[in-house]
């Protein structure tokens, strides 16, 4: 009863600080907010580097990436899954939480739980709870990735069973295998949907002479890319600077040609997976290969993934539903069942 | 279980399976699935599956591989997070209250606030009352921290101070007839007296003239009014301070004890000084404002 009446004046919160994305999970609300990590700082004419002001944050600041001018810079300040630039991912999340709590007439002090990848140090860690902590945090949490996609996804992570799950994200890709609440084996790849831009970038410019921007990569990626070499063939017409003339000029990429481009990256994810399986005890490795691997993320959305994966490591492969926000699910569903889903955080050494 | 309007996808998929004639071995094949599990799935018997994200999974890459639109045979995915499977694990450990649980700050926060309040109450109450060495002791009622009105009546505080009752009880030996006025005043020394300042005047004026009529006086009298706001300071023979205080306009002191007495007057030229009855002349121990003087026992009654 008295929680029930606590709960009413509770405003604890669930973050996805992605690389790519932050998701925000409101308890009893669900997901309110899914904006790019993207903070837009403008420098003031002579003022040095202590003299900046945020210009934007979320999707008006990605929509600048790669189009700034020279006193205006876009910045990700999330790479690899972890914080690259620690007062700006303040600043972002300061902004979010807000923005999740703009009708409160006090200054918001939630609980927030946060997902930080489970390769990250415990110095990364400590960034990340120290900035959650900056921007207005009264109690920090942090889970690691492959759990909360497991939570996410509605797997049996309490019982004694195993379930693996992969978790494709822009920085970083996670393997986890979990049973009894627990993390079996957990690996975290720096190979990941920014990795396939890059990629795509630099077959461009081998392949084609031509520079083309992250933005435009990435939009090449989520047309036409495909994970499987037999997938059906699509085409789309990208511009960009040519190398030789410095012109714009506007070519053909084939989902072939991209297939090519990302097949290092995709290989490396496929590599980690095997890594895995072939750590992972009998018992567990018989369960896994009975109800097959889970994926989530950005990547669980490129075309035929599943049947790639299946392809390669012989396990029946399952998309989970809604795979971008799986992770914000399962952070949002720990921090509503905190009580009753046991110790699933991790915690500093 | 998928829901009861949904239709059953297990007879689409079979015939769409037929269709491109592949055996359930060859699905069972591709998805990397065991036939059991294949027929489970046609059969529409999730059981022995192991659990709806997986059959949504399963049906999913089905329908891909016999290329039919997977949402014919998927219901609508609803992000239901509150009704998960993860609600029944095993929680032996009892939930301790910490120090960040939010019913432990906010009992703290009202706990503090109560103190707080308390504090501001009892310290309202305080205000009003003078803490000048205990020597001023009487205040009318009404006018506990007040400024009287200009043209308000003036009160007269009488001030008796323990020295003068040890010197009067030593020195009115040979002049018994005093002791009994003089010891009344000083029992109700600590009562708020509104008399005006006539009455209180000629109230004083019978033993200071029994003072003068005798030999040598044992106490004299002094009563300041004033006109504007000074700092005034009284002591007398024993270096005892009968006075000690900044005083607000309007107000009228009397003060009693043995001569001489040493005075100090912050703003003299708004004070008004009688000795003894008599009004005295402040104006040849100016200094710029203050005034600075020695009263003797019997003279300067001018």
């Amino acid at each position: 009863m008295l929680k029930r009446v606590l709960g009413i004046f509770s405003n604890d919160l669930a973050i996805d600080l992605g690389t790519a994305n932050t998701l925000i999970y409101v308890r009893d609300k669900g997901i309110i907010l899914n904006e790019p990590s993207v903070v837009a700082i403008r420098h003031a004419y002579g003022g040095g580097m202590n003299n900046k002001t945020v210009l934007a944050v979320g999707q008006e600041a990605k929509r600048m990436l790669g189009r700034t001018p020279g006193n205006i810079q876009a910045i990700r300040p999330m790479k690899d899954g972890v914080i690259a630039d620690f007062t700006i991912t303040e600043v972002m999340l300061k902004y979010f939480i807000r923005k999740v709590q703009e009708n409160r007439f006090l200054r918001p002090s939630p609980r927030i739980i946060i997902c930080v990848p489970c390769g990250s140090t415990q110095v990364e860690r400590r960034a990340i709870r120290e900035s959650a902590s900056g921007a207005g945090a009264r109690e920090v949490y942090l889970i690691e990735e492959p759990m909360a996609v497991a939570i996410g996804a509605n797997l049996p992570v309490a019982d004694p069973t195993g379930s693996m799950v992969l978790d494709i994200g822009g920085g970083t890709t996670e393997v986890g295998i979990l049973s009894l609440g627990g993390m079996v084996y957990s690996a975290t790849l720096r190979v990941a949907g920014d990795t396939f831009d890059e990629a795509i970038i630099n077959y461009v410019r081998r392949q084609h002479g031509m520079l083309i921007g992250e933005a435009t990569a990435e939009r090449v990626k989520k047309a036409i890319a495909s994970a499987w070499s037999k997938s059906d063939i699509r085409e789309i017409e990208i511009k960009g600077r040519g190398i030789a003339e410095g012109m714009s000029r506007a070519i053909t990429l084939s989902s072939h040609e991209i297939y090519e481009a990302i097949s290092d990256p995709l290989d490396s994810i496929v590599q980690a997976i095997k890594q895995a399986l072939e750590q992972t005890p009998p018992e567990l490795s018989a369960d896994i290969g009975d109800k097959g691997m889970v994926v989530a993320g950005g990547g669980a959305l490129m075309r035929d993934m599943d049947r790639r994966l299946t392809e390669d490591t012989g396990l029946p492969v399952v998309i989970a539903d809604d795979p971008l926000t799986c992770v914000a699910r399962g952070c949002g569903k720990a921090l509503e069942e905190m009580d009753t889903l046991g110790d699933v955080f991790a915690h500093d050494a | 279980m998928l829901a009861a309007n949904v239709p059953r996808p297990g007879a689409a998929l079979r015939k769409a399976r037929e269709k491109l004639a592949l055996s359930m071995e060859d699905v069972a094949h591709e998805l990397r699935l065991s036939v059991s599990q294949i027929k489970a799935l046609e059969a529409d018997n999730y059981t022995d599956l192991p659990g709806m994200t997986y059959v949504r999974g399963y049906l999913r890459s089905y329908a891909r591989l016999v290329k039919i639109d997977e949402d014919l045979v998927l219901p609508p995915f609803q992000p239901d997070p509150v009704s998960s499977p993860a609600r029944t694990i095993a929680q032996p450990i009892r939930r301790q209250a910490k120090s960040g649980d939010r019913w432990v700050r906010m009992i703290s926060y009202s706990v503090v606030v109560v103190l707080v309040a308390l504090v501001v109450l009892w310290w309202q109450t305080q205000v009003g009352l003078d803490f000048n060495d205990g020597l001023f002791t009487q205040k009318s009622g009404d006018d506990a921290g007040q400024d009287p009105s200009p043209g308000g009546a003036p009160r007269v505080e009488t001030v008796v101070t323990s020295s003068f009752k040890q010197a009067a009880g030593e020195a009115s030996g040979p002049a018994p007839d005093i002791v009994p006025r003089s010891e009344p005043e000083a029992s109700e020394g600590h009562v708020d007296s509104s008399a005006n300042q006539q009455a209180t005047s000629a109230k004083i004026k019978s033993p200071l003239r029994v003072d003068t009529d005798q030999a040598q006086p044992a106490t004299a009298m002094i009563v300041l009014t004033f006109k504007d706001a000074s700092w005034a300071e009284i002591r007398d023979a024993t270096n005892k301070r009968l006075l000690h205080q900044s005083l607000n306009p309007g107000r009228v002191v009397s003060v009693e004890g043995v001569p001489p007495f040493r005075v100090f007057l912050g703003n003299a030229s708004a004070v008004s000084l009688e000795y003894n009855g008599k009004p005295f002349d402040l104006t040849p121990y100016q200094t710029g404002l203050y005034a600075r003087f020695v009263l003797k026992g019997h003279e300067q009654a001018q």
